[in-house]
């Protein structure tokens, strides 16, 4: 157990999952979209085309090929960061998707954010005062996770804030119509906003935000309480913390240490929270008009683009995984009893 | 709770230990059956109101986007079809569509969960398939469940089948790992061991020795399972991929409205959302109450 690989292979092994993991399920996304039954030549002209035509496109798509090629063909693209022309916006999938990567996940980030402090906080109410009336609160809404659905949130949302009382903006935009966008430095909108320094642009895309981020945390908190209350009532009551208290630590030390040690649990449910998270993305950016990949499938979807939808489909699935990956590595680096080949050592 | 130690003379200072005991632990009696009435209503109504109803919910039967008012209860869609009976003639398409996939996704998910597990060990091809099945259920499992729908049904069309069969994927994943993880841990124990001893076939022990103490923990998941079906079939209809108009169906149904509540026309949404938002919370609320009575 010498070798410096032997000493890092914890790590090194989950490395090398992810790109086996992506290749496999290009293969699967390769024969899904085989799958599907008619001519994909017929449907992209719409019938309209004449014999000649077909064959020519069918050429053109490789379609006369064996599938094997095919096969060959579609995972060297792949590889070459080549997923097709976007039969709509006709500009190529893979800097299409790219772009809208972040403003997706800036908004993931953002609800995970505001749905981590709002669960810490009810928390450490129903945990620390187990009395009070806050606790009561939110034990019972620790109880609603899955009966929430962000997007119904969101509905409600629009009809109480828009539609009623008539405070928050159309939901058709991250701006104000009569605005231009800040310059792009970082592709993420709000990160761009913020650089911009221009305070009426930062009031503007804030709250064109606040309904969107604030259905995604009421509707994902409960998740992380469901995993947080038990985890601090079982640190609560651990050997450490009576150490703590025996040897006269203040109590806000031992809130520290109690959350320390309750917080692995907590990051492995936030990192597989993300991948609903981003589907929830989804919606609210279809839901509320904010672009992102949301609205980019959406899109694809009702223009029948095959090619947009399957580089949709890998880009996200690159995008879960890799989250994935850095929350196992940083499980890893927070608790070592998890590693590959530790209980040998 | 780990409340034994704490009782016993330890040294934490009394007033302390009480603030660290957390809530007061409940005394679990029977069931408390009323908190099924909510779910067993809705399945009522899934099953007779659609007979009910004072409209046809397919038919134009008024006057575009009309307030609730005495004729129509919850007003009109843009349309012009009257949204309280295609609320409630909704509850049956989408509690039927949920509950297929929910059973679909739990059988197929304990007969994956079983063959992977019992093969996990297996040398050879068999053993790497198993493995392999669990990595990709894994990778299933990370997937976002829209995403996944989005593209299968516009791959393969909007029909009452595709939308079943979506539903199932996005489910499965996770009733084969609860499954799995049993499996896991059952199939060293003896009375594995004593079946083969007994001349059992691998396939007799695999189905009838370990299946039937493995699956508890899908069926818990079962109520959770079906009410994030309901969800995803709504979400769907939301996006524009549901069951094709003019089938009465929630997602849909909000979907319509919330393009009226552009203009301040807030019913069509509502009334959908709410109907959604309480069938998935009667259906969590029964399945906690299942759940709670074992513990």
């Amino acid at each position: 157990m010498n070798s410096i690989f032997a000493k890092n292979r914890w790590w090194l092994a989950r490395l090398a999952a992810l790109p086996l993991h992506l290749f496999v399920f290009a293969i699967v996304v390769f024969f899904i979209v085989r799958l599907v039954p008619g001519d994909a030549a017929i449907t992209m002209t719409e019938g309209q085309a004449s014999a000649e035509q077909l064959e020519a496109i069918r050429d053109q798509l490789g379609l006369n090929e064996p599938l094997i090629v095919q096969l060959g063909v579609f995972l060297f693209n792949l590889l070459r960061l080549d997923f097709g022309i976007s039969t709509t916006s006709g500009q190529s999938v893979f800097s299409d998707v790219i772009s809208r990567v972040p403003q997706t996940l800036e908004l993931t980030l953002m609800a995970l954010f505001v749905a981590a402090v709002v669960a810490t906080l009810l928390s450490a109410a129903a945990v620390f005062t187990p009395r009070s009336p806050i606790a009561a609160i939110a034990r019972g809404y620790s109880r609603a996770a899955g009966a929430l659905p962000d997007f119904c949130l969101g509905i409600i949302a629009i009809l109480i804030f828009y539609v009623v009382l008539r405070v928050a903006p159309a939901p058709l935009g991250r701006l104000d119509a009569r605005m231009t966008s800040a310059p792009s430095i970082t592709n993420f909108p709000m990160l761009d906003t913020l650089l911009s320094g221009d305070g009426a642009l930062i009031a503007s895309a804030l709250t064109h935000l606040v309904l969107p981020i604030a259905a995604m945390s009421i509707a994902y908190a409960p998740y992380l309480m469901k995993q947080l209350i038990p985890g601090l009532e079982e640190q609560v009551d651990a050997p450490a913390t009576r150490f703590r208290i025996a040897s006269g630590g203040s109590s806000f030390m031992m809130v520290v240490s109690v959350f320390r040690r309750a917080l692995p649990a907590v990051l492995v449910v936030s990192g597989s929270l993300l991948g609903s998270l981003i589907g929830g993305a989804v919606v609210m950016e279809s839901m509320f008009g904010l672009g992102g990949i949301g609205q980019y499938a959406v899109n694809a979807v009702s223009t029948s683009d095959y090619q947009a939808m399957q580089g949709v489909l890998i880009v996200i699935v690159a995008v879960v995984l890799l989250i994935f990956l850095v929350v196992d590595l940083l499980t890893l680096i927070l608790d070592s009893r998890r590693r590959v080949g530790a209980a040998s050592a | 709770m780990t409340t034994q130690t704490t009782t016993s003379g330890s040294p934490v200072p009394r007033t302390r230990r009480r603030a660290l005991r957390g809530a007061p632990k409940r005394t679990e009696a029977s069931l408390r059956w009323w908190l099924f009435i909510p779910a067993g209503l809705l399945v009522l109504l899934a099953a007779v109101g659609p007979f009910l109803v004072p409209f046809n919910p397919v038919d134009i039967v008024g006057v575009p986007s009309q307030p609730p008012g005495a004729e129509h209860w919850f007003g009109t869609d843009q349309n012009g079809m009257d949204v309280f009976s295609r609320v409630v003639a909704a509850a049956r398409t989408n509690l039927l569509v949920a509950a297929i996939a929910a059973i679909g996704s739990t059988v197929l998910g304990i007969v994956i969960g079983v063959i992977g597990g019992m093969n996990e060990a297996a040398r050879g091809l068999r053993g790497f398939l198993a493995r392999s099945l669990a990595r990709a259920v894994e990778i299933l499992d990370a997937v976002p469940a829209i995403i996944i729908g989005l593209v299968l049904v516009s791959l393969f069309g909007p029909s009452v089948a595709t939308i079943i069969g979506v539903l199932v994927i996005v489910s499965l994943a996770r009733q084969s790992k609860l499954v799995r993880t049993e499996v896991l841990k059952v199939r060293g124990d003896s009375f594995v061991d004593a079946a083969r001893m007994a001349g059992a076939r691998e396939i007799n022990v695999m189905f009838t020795t370990v299946l039937p103490n493995s699956i508890r923990p899908s069926f818990e998941n079962f109520s959770a399972t079906f009410g994030l079906a309901i969800i995803v079939e709504a979400a769907l209809g939301f996006l524009g991929v549901g069951l094709p108009p003019p089938t009465p169906e929630w997602g849909t149904m909000i979907a319509t409205g919330a393009a009226d509540a552009l203009n301040y026309r807030w019913w069509g949404a509502a009334f959908p959302t709410i109907a959604l938002i309480v069938t998935v919370s009667s259906i969590a609320l029964a399945g906690s109450e299942l759940l709670r009575k074992r513990h």
